[in-house]
């Protein structure tokens, strides 16, 4: 077990140490580094849907621009959200986050669709925010520089950190901390709103391009459905781990004092992966 | 807890960092020559066409928006949105059987502009002896924090070689290249 926590906090830590565009974003990463994944036949074909979908999106906001056609819009929207779907498979968008959060926590399904609706929302909207505030007041992508993207992922890692280290104590000392049904409701916001808060670069992008091509409600409109998609990902993701939380314990309720050290167990290991990704969230951008 | 629990757990546990391997923000094709002299290897000579809206980002910020990029604009697109690239070795993952070569330096840098599309060529050299017997080298362009995907175009990589030297090139999978080359009597 132990192992396979240490396999993910590494793995999580590759992905967002290097979160920031490489070819607009100064780096002291000058060892070469060698990558096994990217040779993978599974990434690869991941690589290859997201590329179409992506030059699908662009081109149909082209030919939106020369004529305003509904057939396209709705293909366009279509595209979006499988792009979400698709797109949000990827680190960065606080499945691990949630796959934690339920490992820690029993919880329902709808916690999960609640929580993924939160987090892809947030991390599409702030991107869009951002996109319409750069985009209608400097009418260009000028103004948009990756340092922004780097102090708000150091401050959603510092605010991950610490609800970690909250959920941490709360395993520890379950009666010192209330723990009801408004509390985990605020828990369960609070965990979205700062996974998500770091504005998500495609969302970012296809705002900044529907703005140029004077497309800005078609531009929001493929945003909302690009974050419906990566909801129905990251909600999937956290209903799988808790179904298999849920199996691990129907298995273990014969033996009472195993299933209450197994939740224990997982409640720790849970908090401990959320206070690691906030933790190295914030030192990989310092 | 007994063995079926742990293994829904680490099965479990697995799924979530496979993720992992799918992240691309932005996208590069690209082709490559790798040319030869003589001696053997001389460098690889390789253009990238970025996906649409990354170009656009690219070219609103540094050129004038028409599709002829003159020196100022060349300058700025390099210092603006390459040069951080450039000194971390352009991605490139090269061996020379089994040792990594790090690519040193970036050549003839040029950016163009064609439909829309950013373009980005340049050379980079890499020096590889051939000999009688046969060796063997790998490249491919990879960006480990997985941010943008580098893939080859479709028949996108060729060997410009002399008579004497005697070339092979197979596609270890789909974007990793191994070129195996020997000098020859013409």
């Amino acid at each position: 077990m132990k192992k396979i926590i240490s396999i993910i906090i590494i793995l999580s830590i590759v992905a967002i140490l290097f979160a920031q565009n490489p070819f607009t974003s100064k780096t002291d990463k000058t060892k070469v580094t060698e990558s096994k994944l990217s040779k993978n036949s599974l990434w690869l074909k991941i690589v290859d849907i997201q590329k179409n979908l992506n030059r699908s999106v662009s081109s149909s906001l082209r030919k939106l621009k020369q004529e305003f056609d509904y057939k396209i819009f709705l293909i366009l929207i279509g595209v979006s959200f499988l792009y979400g779907v698709v797109h949000a498979i990827g680190p960065g968008h606080g499945k691990m986050l949630v796959g934690a959060y339920f490992l820690k926590e029993k919880a329902s399904v709808f916690s999960s669709l609640k929580i993924g609706s939160i987090i892809s929302i947030t991390h599409s909207g702030s991107a869009a925010i951002l996109g319409l505030l750069v985009g209608i007041f400097f009418k260009s992508a000028k103004m948009y520089k990756d340092d922004f993207q780097m102090y708000i992922t150091i401050f959603s890692g510092i605010l991950i950190a610490v609800l970690g280290v909250f959920y941490l104590l709360r395993s520890i000392f379950p009666k010192k901390f209330e723990h009801n049904h408004n509390s985990k409701e605020k828990n369960e916001l609070l965990l979205g709103v700062f996974s998500g808060m770091v504005p998500c670069p495609v969302s970012l992008t296809i705002i900044l391009f529907s703005i140029y091509l004077d497309l800005l409600w078609v531009g929001i409109s493929c945003v909302l459905a690009l974050s419906l998609g990566m909801a129905v990902t990251i909600s999937l993701i956290g209903i799988l781990v808790i179904k298999t939380r849920a199996v691990t314990e129907f298995m273990t309720r014969k033996r009472s004092t195993l299933s209450l050290v197994m939740g224990k167990i997982l409640s720790i290991s849970g908090s401990l992966i959320i206070i690691s990704i906030g933790v190295f969230m914030a030192l990989s951008k310092i | 807890m007994n063995i079926k629990n742990n293994k829904l757990l680490i099965i479990l546990l697995l799924i979530i960092p496979i993720s992992i391997m799918a992240h691309p923000h932005m996208f590069v094709e690209y082709t490559a020559e790798l040319i030869f002299d003589e001696t053997g290897l001389q460098g690889i000579q390789t253009e990238w066409t970025f996906d649409e809206m990354f170009s656009w980002q690219v070219i609103d910020e540094n050129t004038n928006g028409d599709e002829i990029v003159d020196d100022e604009e060349q300058n700025k697109i390099y210092q603006n949105a390459f040069s951080y690239l450039a000194n971390t070795g352009c991605f490139a993952e090269f061996w020379e059987g089994f040792e990594r070569y790090q690519v040193k330096e970036v050549k003839d840098f040029k950016a163009s502009i064609k439909d829309g599309m950013l373009i980005y060529s340049f050379y980079l050299p890499w020096k590889v002896q051939a000999e009688s017997e046969v060796k063997m080298i790998k490249f491919l362009f990879n960006d480990p924090s997985y941010y943008c995907a580098v893939t080859p175009k479709k028949d996108g990589v060729k060997l410009i070689a002399p008579g004497n030297i005697k070339t092979e090139m197979i596609m270890q999978d789909r974007v990793t290249y191994q070129i195996s080359f020997q000098k020859v009597n013409k």
